[in-house]
């Protein structure tokens, strides 16, 4: 994270899942704006055996006159139901922000899902604005990554 | 007395045009307030960098960081990171 800052001249914030191999495993924020409110907040990952949890890294910013609050998530690929549990949890967590908000992630769910459904109770879709962020995998393209923004 | 009358009715009009005045400033600035969220454009990216490296395994960090330059973007989010803390050993001779 910090080699990508340093490479990039990028303020950057980290937030792990879970240790890893002697290190660990997470998300990240890469911004031109310094990075406030840095946090780790965890949603339920429900598709393993045992309770655990995964971040949901938010930092704020200010643009302008403007405090934005930026999110990353990387939800479940393994189930549909866990993720529509997240998405809860995504939309429980933002409700009640008074910041814009700016939701990206690899959220492993196509377009007209019921959990993305549920994230655009408070989101509006911004894919379509910047053209599709799409996921080559074994010759496969999949629309899994969003952007998703709240003002 | 008509006169006083006169003065009184346009003194009144001239307060309430200043009133007016001052409620159209603060409306105009109220609308730029507000409008500020709308007027603002960013540059944001999302991207699962899987940990970094390629399908083959190797190492991409480097291309990552130059693609993430070149794309001029204000804030990214990123997934499938994996960071390692380097402790560096000193040598007691």
């Amino acid at each position: 994270m910090k080699f990508l800052a340093e490479q990039t001249g990028m303020y950057y914030a980290y937030a792990r899942h879970f240790a890893f191999d002697g290190g660990s495993y997470g998300l990240g924020v890469l911004s031109h704006y310094p990075l406030m409110d840095i946090k780790d907040l965890r949603i339920n990952l429900s598709s393993t055996r045992k309770p655990e949890t995964r971040s949901l890294l938010t930092v704020d910013f200010i643009k302008g006159r403007t405090k934005f609050t930026f999110a990353t998530v990387h939800m479940d690929y393994r189930d549909s139901k866990s993720r529509q549990v997240q998405a809860e949890e995504i939309v429980k967590i933002f409700s009640e922000s008074k910041n814009p908000i700016i939701l990206t992630g690899d959220f492993n769910a196509k377009p007209g899902t019921k959990e993305l459904k549920t994230l655009e109770i408070i989101f509006t879709g911004a894919t379509e604005l910047s053209g599709p962020n799409t996921l080559q995998q074994n010759q496969k393209t999949r629309l899994i990554s969003f952007l998703l923004e709240r003002v | 007395m008509a006169g006083k009358f006169y003065w009184q009715v346009f003194i009144r009009f001239f307060i309430s045009l200043q009133k007016m005045k001052r409620f159209l400033i603060l409306a105009i600035f109220g609308f730029l307030g507000s409008s500020s969220v709308l007027a603002q454009k960013m540059n944001v990216m999302s991207y699962n960098i899987h940990i970094g490296q390629n399908s083959a395994n190797h190492d991409q960090l480097m291309g990552i960081a130059q693609y993430i330059q070149d794309s001029k973007i204000d804030i990214i989010g990123l997934q499938d990171l994996i960071v390692f803390v380097i402790v560096q050993e000193r040598l007691i001779r």
